[in-house]
């Protein structure tokens, strides 16, 4: 048996094109790529052997 | 292969040679992205649009720079009838990588077909009103708003779905079904009709859908069929384009045909209609102007002749008027003989005296002279007789106009002198000296062989004395 008011929740507002703008600023950007790359930079590797910090280790490969 | 990391370039190995980052976990999160990609490619393929859009997300969780991910998305998002989360995903893809990108195009062939465009938002709008209709429990608004809104963009999946699910709390079964028929037909594994048909207990309908031949192909023949499908549905927007370039010409030629036409039209026959129109109002004018002047004349003529016509009465009435003194005139010289009859000259003298006599016909003028000669002499006399009788009872008051009246009257009769001395007198009994001088100085002057010469004399000198 279908609730309706249950089922009603799953459906989420559409974005319109007058919110593009504002979708496209708050869109969150990171993907597992971004993240390993932290956690890699974060755990050392991908340093020049400098223990200085890697360039720009967002940059895309 | 380049390193994430250091951008150093290697060829062999996992690991890199210059800051030593193992770069296989990054192969394999570039390789789940990739799967996921193809999954989602032939999802959108086979149909299933909303395992297709999930796929493709999935994808992008993976490697937010996967653009051919984000362009089929936006190409799902497209079929679907979310024009904003097509435009989006086309715009940011756009911005990662600006050459050789189709979004760019998909964007640009959106932009030219604006009616459309305006129209899916418009949809958009009446769901997303829906949904707040909903949530404050005006069902039947909601209803209103979502058959507007399919109404307007057939392709909308999620306004057809919550559609059918309000029709299902309404009870409206076969409408429900309807609208789950149309769903499946565009979204074959769409969940929420899958979950409603199951409700009302009928097999979900699959829409018939081409599915391409299953073989197994490596990395770069993916990436053709990838291209290839893509360039498909790209394709479908971009002769939407080209029929809007194709169609122009023609439609500024037939335009110019339209324009052509209608100027001659207009030279032929409604000019001409005008032309005559406005002489037409010429002419009325002009004959009412020569209407309007005769008038004028016509009125002016009547001007004179009644000018004419007073003249002729006022002349009518100067007449009458003169008759009507005349006729008074006569009255009066009849009163006037009627008193001479009745033995008082002095008074029919008085009333003849006050007479105009100009212009009397003659023989008024006769009975006038008549009764003046009959009148005057007798009526001086008379006042004479009466004020010298005062006088000598000292009536002063009472002499001095008859004396008055006998000069009037009087012309050449002997007592005339006399009734200037005896005005003298009176004035002098009066005491008014001026009068009295100028009426004994009269009696010296203009009657020097009176009986009362001396006497005014006499009484002048008693005056300067």
């Amino acid at each position: 048996m279908i609730d309706f008011r249950e089922e009603l929740q799953k459906y989420q507002p559409i974005l319109e094109i007058d919110n593009i703008e504002v979708a496209i600023q708050t869109d969150e950007m990171q993907d597992v790529l971004d993240m390993v790359r932290y956690l890699a930079v974060q755990s050392g590797q991908g340093g020049d052997g400098s223990g200085a910090p890697p360039l720009n280790p967002q940059k895309k490969w | 292969m380049i390193c994430p990391v250091c951008q150093s370039t290697f060829s062999e190995g996992g690991v890199c040679p210059n800051c030593h980052l193992d770069v296989a976990l990054f192969q394999k999160v570039r390789i789940a992205a990739a799967k996921l990609y193809n999954k989602g490619l032939s999802q959108a393929k086979e149909g299933d649009l909303s395992g297709a859009e999930a796929s493709l997300l999935n994808s992008l969780k993976f490697d937010k720079h996967n653009c051919e991910a984000r362009n089929l998305l936006g190409l799902v998002y497209y079929e679907k009838g979310r024009m904003g989360d097509a435009l989006k995903h086309w715009i940011i893809s756009n911005s990662l990588q600006k050459r050789n990108n189709p979004a760019q195009s998909y964007i640009e062939a959106l932009q030219h077909n604006g009616r459309m465009l305006e129209q899916s938002n418009d949809a958009v709008r009446m769901y997303n009103q829906s949904r707040r209709y909903l949530n404050q429990g005006s069902e039947d608004l909601a209803i209103i708003q979502l058959k507007k809104a399919v109404g307007i963009s057939p392709k909308l999946v999620e306004a057809e779905c919550l559609l059918a699910l309000c029709y299902l709390n309404a009870g409206e079964r076969a409408k429900a079904e309807a609208c789950l028929k149309r769903v499946l037909a565009m979204d074959v594994n769409n969940p929420f009709a899958k979950a409603y048909c199951e409700e009302l207990g009928i097999a979900p309908i699959k829409a018939p859908v081409e599915k391409a031949p299953e073989k197994k192909t490596g990395g770069r023949q993916r990436k053709a069929d990838t291209v290839r499908h893509e360039k498909r549905i790209a394709d479908a927007l971009k002769n939407s384009k080209r029929k809007l370039l194709v169609m122009a010409p023609t439609e500024i030629a037939a335009l110019a045909v339209g324009i052509v036409v209608t100027a001659i039209v207009m030279l032929t026959l409604v000019l001409p209609a005008l032309v005559d129109q406005k002489d037409q109002s010429i002419s009325d004018l002009t004959g009412k102007l020569t209407e309007a002047n005769s008038r004028v004349t016509t009125l002016e003529e009547e001007l004179q002749t009644l000018r004419a016509e007073n003249n002729a009465l006022q002349t009518q009435v100067a007449d009458y008027q003169t008759q009507t003194d005349i006729q008074g005139k006569q009255a009066k010289i009849q009163e006037a003989q009627g008193l001479i009859d009745a033995g008082d000259p002095g008074s029919a003298a008085l009333l003849l005296l006050e007479m105009d006599t100009s212009n009397l016909p003659e023989d008024v003028a006769a009975a006038y002279n008549a009764a003046k000669d009959a009148s005057f002499s007798a009526g001086a006399q008379s006042f004479y007789n009466a004020g010298r009788a005062a006088f000598m009872d000292s009536d002063y008051e009472s002499a001095l106009p008859q004396f008055e009246n006998a000069l009037k009257l009087a012309s050449s009769e002997d007592f005339v002198d006399d009734a200037v001395y005896y005005i003298g007198r009176i004035a002098q009994e009066t005491g008014d000296a001026a009068k009295a001088k100028r009426y004994f100085e009269r009696v010296i002057n203009e009657y020097p062989d009176s009986n009362q010469y001396q006497n005014a004399v006499n009484q002048l000198n008693n005056l300067q004395g």
